[in-house]
């Protein structure tokens, strides 16, 4: 079975040679690459679109290459993008390896002139609709600042160009690579390469296999405990400190990431394994520290009032909140995660990356609860300790 | 509306205006917990079917 490759660009003059000298390279080398003007496109189904056929075609390929100059090509109103724009899109969202490249001239122009005035307008459309921009806005925007002549590329370029490697650059995160035109590329190497990436995970194909097996099998059980859970009632801790020890030892560290939209991620900074599990329980108008395990300075014995709103402890006693409280101390940089189960309250510490501060962790304190819930298996221990301490209450 | 407060003098106020950096800030929770699992098995039972579609489809011949 032949490698489908699609070659994506607008049919742009310049772009012809480049295309052209693909095409041969690809059918020389033994695949079957797709591309518009030659027999391999074939014809629209019957019903079928010229748009929609493009896009049937890099859907039913297995590697997707783009080719970005300076023409933008046709636009397709009510999808308010191109149609190759539309190409790339149906690329990334069926999964497709892909190659991107992009002249080099227009690439610097966009990361050195562009690229900042899209990122003000993402930003301060943001804070006054609370959401981002879409592709069609982002368009209009640099289509207005070329007609104003704040952007003034050296080659005139269609100013969709810009919101299209945004698109991809920026959202997308996916790496282009830059082309100068005119210029023979070694895509026998190229696609030497792609080869080795493929025939180094060939031999492990039984290996995923299996291993997708045993995940399914992990995930069975701990839907099965998870259910029994709530059938049980444990009502005692015999080693609450040997207990308060596996419990810290499993919740770990990771990055926490601002998520934008469907599809950026922003990396915000990092935290590292939990440091300290502390148990504590109501004795009247007090919150006493049952055990504590890790590195705390709060001991066994140790008590705090529960009217002393200075104290996390007891301001999670009083929210009552089902799930984990998330507290910040910029001078300890600690993240502290508490819950309440009844007459206990637990809290995980977790030691914040440096370059935590207040008004960071007040930006991003949403994407700090969900970095933490979603690392390895935090959010499953975290429920395990709350059915534990339910069935503890006398 | 901001979901972060800050404990100020044993009291709780919305963290606005400056907070000394031995203060101590919280936000309530706006997801829980069962959301999160809910999530990430989906997103395993996602993938799961993505990855074994590929090593199918890389079988054929």
């Amino acid at each position: 079975m032949k490698c489908k490759i699609f070659i994506s660009s607008v049919g742009q003059d310049s772009l012809v040679p480049l295309r052209n000298s693909m095409y041969e390279t690809l059918t020389g080398l033994g695949h079957e690459p797709i591309m518009y003007e030659k027999p391999s496109f074939g014809l629209a189904l019957p019903g079928e679109s010229s748009v929609e056929q493009c896009l049937r075609l890099v859907n039913e390929s297995h590697i997707y290459l783009l080719f970005i100059y300076t023409a933008a090509g046709s636009y397709l109103k009510d999808a308010n993008r191109t149609v190759t724009h539309l190409e790339y899109i149906q690329a990334w969202t069926s999964q497709k390896y892909m190659q991107i490249f992009v002249e080099k001239s227009v690439l610097q122009y966009y990361f050195q002139n562009v690229r900042s005035q899209i990122n003000e307008y993402v930003a301060s459309y943001e804070q006054i609709n609370g959401t981002l921009p879409d592709c069609g806005d982002v368009f209009r925007h640099v289509e207005d600042l070329q007609h104003k002549g704040v952007l003034q590329p050296l080659v005139p370029t269609d100013p969709y160009i810009w919101a299209l490697l945004h698109d991809i650059i920026d959202i997308h995160k996916v790496m282009v690579q830059e082309i100068a035109l005119g210029v023979p590329k070694d895509w026998g190497s190229m696609f030497s390469d792609i080869l080795r990436q493929g025939v180094v995970l060939i031999p492990r194909r039984e290996q995923s296999e299996e291993n997708e097996r045993l995940a399914s099998s992990y995930q069975d059980f701990t839907d099965v405990i998870s259910s029994v859970m709530n059938k049980l009632s444990i009502r005692e801790i015999t080693d609450q400190r040997g207990f308060l020890s596996e419990i810290r030892s499993s919740l770990k560290g990771g990055e926490i990431k601002q998520v934008l939209g469907n599809y950026a991620i922003i990396p915000q900074g990092d935290f590292r394994d939990c440091s300290a599990v502390v148990l504590f329980k109501r004795s009247q108008d007090s919150i006493i520290c049952e055990e504590a395990d890790g590195r705390t300075s709060i001991s066994p014995g140790a008590s705090f009032d529960l009217s002393n709103q200075d104290s996390f402890v007891a301001v999670t006693y009083h929210l009552a909140s089902p799930d984990p409280v998330l507290f910040y101390k910029e001078s300890k940089q600690t993240f502290y995660l508490t819950l309440r189960v009844g007459e206990y309250i637990i809290s995980f510490h977790f030691p914040a990356g440096r370059t935590w501060s207040i008004q960071k962790f007040k930006s991003c304190e949403s994407f700090i609860y969900d970095g933490i819930m979603r690392v390895h298996g935090n959010a499953l221990t975290i429920r395990y300790v709350k059915s534990v301490l339910r069935g503890l209450q006398s | 509306m901001s979901n972060v407060y800050v404990l100020k003098d044993g009291k709780i106020e919305a963290a606005n205006g400056f907070i000394s950096k031995d203060a101590l800030l919280f936000a309530t929770p706006k997801r829980s917990i069962d959301d999160f699992i809910k999530q990430n098995k989906e997103q395993f039972k996602e993938n799961q079917a993505s990855i074994l579609k590929g090593i199918e489809e890389s079988k054929r011949r």
